[in-house]
């Protein structure tokens, strides 16, 4: 593939007896940003540290554009110094005895760059981060957001093949992060750019990402856009990480040649049909669960529909300024969904909802 | 992207130096420190030495006739005996003072504490110096102020072995013990005692139900290390000891080695015995030391203090008294014999003072060529110290380096080996190795030996620091394409700068006044200040030797309180 830069061939790091990075394969192409998320320990991190070189793996095999390097069976590993990757580290790793310039300048300086070339990248990157005429201020005078600049300048200046971020948003505050969020994005497409970005948050990563590799127990699980891995999840521990879902058991009534799925809730009475995601092991008689993001769930009903309609009573409903969070006993389930700020309903009242079929997906039950 | 960006230097160089500086220092430390103490043992089952006795095969025939010598149990005996009257009385004292300045409203407490820490940084030989210029027969001062009021004369005789115990007391014993607990003192929760005393426990019963066993392991630690400190006691004994025939096992392995021709045999021996005798105290110290982090200390203190009342003022005098008799009294003993013709005598024709020790001393060649000689041990120490400890340290900390658990462990053992062995087994690795023996009688030899002296605290010190810079520090200087070396002296030691030079300014110290560890390896070309001094005081050059003190003490507590001026923390922490 001619826009791969960064290739992963089931590599594999394991510290003692816990497979943290377990068979992990993924493409990174040029340009884009590429990112790891996954709750903490689910090998992220050390999917990163393995392509910066600070980890050998155990297994497998990294290429770089062309160029191998790390590879168990070929005895191959390039260090870290080698492999042209900029980094941006959790705690930002300024170095606190140099200032603004001098941390800056550190990769040019040894490349033996002449100082007047120096003087003008750093120059030229600082303004790209909106650091202009802090050269002179020491490291431990920086603000965080600053730090992260600094940072993010002397990871830049040497035009790095893929730039890595490790969790770089985590230390700041929120209004900061958001900021640096749209920041980060804004130099990502100006420079153009790859990134390989660690993060276990989601909105995070969505935001940002044009592919996302959601990992867990040292396995890349779904590797995707955005938007798909948010609509239609592969597997249900992605399914559960991104955002919210409403989840309903029932029993399989119908498959449909089309690929969708009928299961009837709350035994028998009613049914849905699954149009999105459905599990191809199922089959008719089987234990199900159907899954929907409840902002896809429609109050009151659909003009027309005539079937994916659902009966509840409202249990609770409770006033959170914006909207209504109304916990709704549906079939025998207890779920949560958003009601109007306006609507008329009332605690013990009943609410018919529709389930587009397009939305719903039916699973293997847990 | 395209832009054109320096080339890397090749990194196979680089590579190299940082295996290749990991191996130097690995073998550094093997061996100044294991290769020595492995020697010993071996050399103790050699018959003669193949230097200056034939080489006759292996046997046991070197600890038989070793044993046999009733001047070695003597010896032993000797060194026991000390160590157990001289803790007996040091303990009780230690403690008092250490709560009198930890957990009592006692009058200018830092101020006491800080002339603990001055006694700490005082050589032990300007100290014996001046009791004996006190308390020596006849011309001692105190002998001749008793003799004037009550005639006769008087009663003290430094050269005693109640002289000896004394020389003990107020050299460091007492004053470690005081600032070593004084902190325990300080962090124990004086809730521990209240919640005591309101579930209707007396007074003095809380004292012995729940201070004193909370307190017991760390009096515990603070006697484990005493014994060992006191184990390795050479100077007072070589000083006061000949005279009375009173030999310790550092002042008998010195005399053995001294001799012409040297005996190893009884030498070597005596040595293993030593270190053998220690194990248990070390394993000891070292379990303690483990057992204490699951007991007492909570991290919130309440500091409230003990009321001392109308014993407030007689307390403070009595530490007063004390403080004074481990720094002012002998140290101004020791000022008044450098202006003395003759120490003692001042009923001379003319005046009794005057100036020609100092001019008689600072134009002597073989002084200045002393002074030389320290400098250049003490530099070199100091060197040693910054760029071995530092990579002791990074090796330990920092790698998966195979063998590093192996060197922590060595870093530990010079605190606990004593330096007349060590010294004794680095004489026999140069003798015994053909590639160091040129190094035998050279300023290297005396370096290795008085860099081992601050081996211990100077890479745990280093080692702490390490751990506080965080390791990302080092990984983003990888990935901006530096290579470890480049890192290491552009990242990792200017961030470890302050520490580094504290440890350089311990490791001087430590070299300027060390005189066990190189009694055995000195020669008259070589020999540094201390071991100047040591030879005046036992030729009786009382007032050579008090210059030579005097310059001592400033160049040691000079420059402790110059770094300490400079805000340099040096080392041991405070509170």
């Amino acid at each position: 593939m001619s826009d791969s830069i960064l290739q992963l061939d089931r590599v594999s790091r394991t510290f003692g007896t816990t497979k943290a990075v377990d068979q992990v394969s993924l493409d990174v192409h040029a340009g884009e940003i590429f990112t790891l998320l996954g709750p903490s320990g689910c090998g992220k991190t050390t999917t990163l540290r393995l392509v910066a070189g600070l980890e050998q793996p155990d297994n497998g095999e990294i290429w770089v554009r062309d160029r191998l390097v790390a590879s168990v069976p070929r005895n191959t590993f390039v260090p870290p110094h080698q492999r042209m990757m900029g980094m941006v580290f959790q705690s930002y790793a300024i170095w606190p005895h140099m200032n603004v310039f001098d941390n800056v300048s550190y990769p040019l300086r040894i490349r033996r760059m002449k100082r007047a070339e120096i003087r003008e990248r750093v120059e030229r990157v600082l303004n790209l981060v909106g650091l202009d005429g802090l050269e002179s201020r020491p490291a431990p005078m920086l603000s965080g957001g600053q730090q992260q600049r600094v940072a993010l300048a002397r990871a830049l200046i040497y035009e790095p093949a893929v730039l890595l971020l490790d969790e770089p948003f985590s230390n700041l505050d929120s209004k900061l992060r958001e900021q640096m969020r749209v920041e980060v994005k804004q130099l990502q497409k100006t420079l153009g750019i790859t990134v390989l970005f660690v993060t276990h948050d989601q909105t995070e990563a969505l935001s940002l990402s044009d592919r996302i590799a959601v990992m867990s127990d040292g396995h890349a699980i779904q590797v995707a856009e955005p938007k798909v891995l948010y609509e239609q999840p592969e597997d249900s521990f992605v399914r559960d990480f991104l955002g919210k879902m409403l989840k309903l058991p029932g029993t399989v009534v119908s498959v449909d040649g089309s690929g969708k799925l009928e299961v009837s809730i709350d035994g028998g009475s009613q049914s849905v049909i699954a149009g999105a995601h459905v599990s191809k092991d199922l089959v008719v008689g089987n234990a199900a669960t159907i899954s929907v993001r409840p902002e896809d769930v429609v109050v009151g009903g659909e003009p027309g529909a005539e079937s994916n309609l659902l009966e509840g009573t409202i249990e609770n409903l409770l006033f959170v300024g914006d909207r209504y969070e109304c916990y709704l006993q549906l079939a025998g389930n207890a779920v949560m969904i958003s009601l109007p700020r306006d609507t008329r309903k009332k605690e013990g009242d009943t609410l018919t909802v529709y389930l587009p079929e397009g939305a719903v997906s039916a699973w293997q039950p847990e | 992207m395209a832009t054109r960006i320096g080339q890397l230097r090749p990194a196979l160089l680089r590579v190299e130096v940082k295996t290749v500086l990991f191996m130097i220092v690995i073998m550094w430390v093997g061996v100044i420190v294991l290769y020595p103490i492995l020697l010993l043992f071996v050399d103790s089952f050699k018959i003669g030495d193949g230097v200056f006795t034939p080489r006759a095969g292996w046997g046991i025939s070197n600890w038989v006739s070793a044993y046999q010598n009733p001047g070695l149990i003597q010896a032993l005996w000797n060194t026991i005996l000390i160590v157990a009257i001289v803790q007996t009385v040091a303990t009780p004292i230690g403690i008092t003072l250490a709560w009198l300045t930890a957990r009592t409203d006692l009058p200018g407490k830092e101020w006491i504490d800080l002339a603990f820490w001055v006694a700490f940084f005082l050589p032990t030989l300007p100290v014996v110096l001046g009791y004996i210029l006190l308390l020596a027969p006849e011309f001692g001062l105190l002998n001749q102020a008793w003799a004037a009021v009550f005639g006769g004369s008087g009663p003290f005789n430094i050269y005693s072995m109640a002289g000896i115990v004394w020389l003990h007391l107020v050299t460091k014993t007492i004053a470690v013990k005081a600032i070593l607990l004084r902190p325990v003192f300080q962090n124990m929760d004086a809730s521990l005692e209240e919640a005591a005393r309101i579930c209707g426990t007396s007074g003095p019963l809380t004292l012995f139900r729940i201070v004193m066993p909370i307190m017991t392991p760390a009096i515990m630690t603070v006697v484990l290390l005493g014994i060992l400190f006191g184990l390795e006691s050479f100077e007072i004994e070589r000083v006061v000891g000949p005279p009375i025939q009173f030999f310790n096992y550092g002042t008998f392995i010195f005399r053995e080695v001294a001799k012409q021709p040297p005996s190893f045999a009884n030498a070597t021996a005596l040595g293993v015995s030593v270190l053998v005798l220690m194990t248990p105290l070390i394993l000891l110290q070292q379990w303690n030391a483990r057992r204490r982090r699951y007991t007492t200390i909570t991290g919130q203190f309440k500091p409230q203090l003990f009321p001392l009342g109308r014993f407030r003022w007689p307390a403070f005098a009595g530490a007063m008294f004390f403080i004074s008799l481990i720094t002012v009294v002998p140290l101004s003993m020791m000022m008044l014999g450098t202006f003395m013709k003759l120490f003692g005598f001042f009923d001379v024709t003319g005046s009794p003072f005057t100036m020609e020790n100092w001019t008689d001393v600072l134009g002597d060649p073989i002084f200045l060529s002393s002074v030389k000689n320290t400098l250049i041990i003490a530099f070199g120490a100091a060197g040693v110290a910054m760029t071995v400890y530092s990579t002791v340290a990074y090796i330990v900390v920092r790698t998966r380096f195979i063998g590093r658990h192996v060197l922590d462990f060595v870093s530990w053992m010079p605190i606990t080996i004593p330096g007349i062995v060590l010294g004794l087994g680095l004489m026999l690795v140069l003798l015994n190795i053909p590639l160091l023996r040129p190094l035998f009688g050279t300023h290297w030899a005396l370096i290795a030996a008085v860099s081992v002296t601050s081996m211990t605290i100077g890479v745990q010190l280093l080692k702490s620091n390490l751990l506080q810079i965080s390791a990302e520090l080092e990984e983003a200087s990888w990935l901006a394409g530096a290579g470890w070396f480049y890192t290491f002296r552009r990242i990792v030691l200017p961030l470890m700068a302050p520490t580094l030079i504290a440890v350089g300014t311990l490791a001087f110290v430590g070299a300027t006044r060390a005189v066990s560890h190189i009694a055995i390896l000195t020669t008259s070309s070589t020999r540094p200040l201390a071991i100047l001094q040591l030879d005046h005081i036992v030729d009786g050059r009382f007032e050579e030797a008090s210059v030579v003190g005097a310059l001592i003490v400033f160049m040691t507590l000079g420059i402790a309180v110059v770094a300490r001026y400079f805000g340099l923390n040096m080392g041991v922490q405070r509170g």
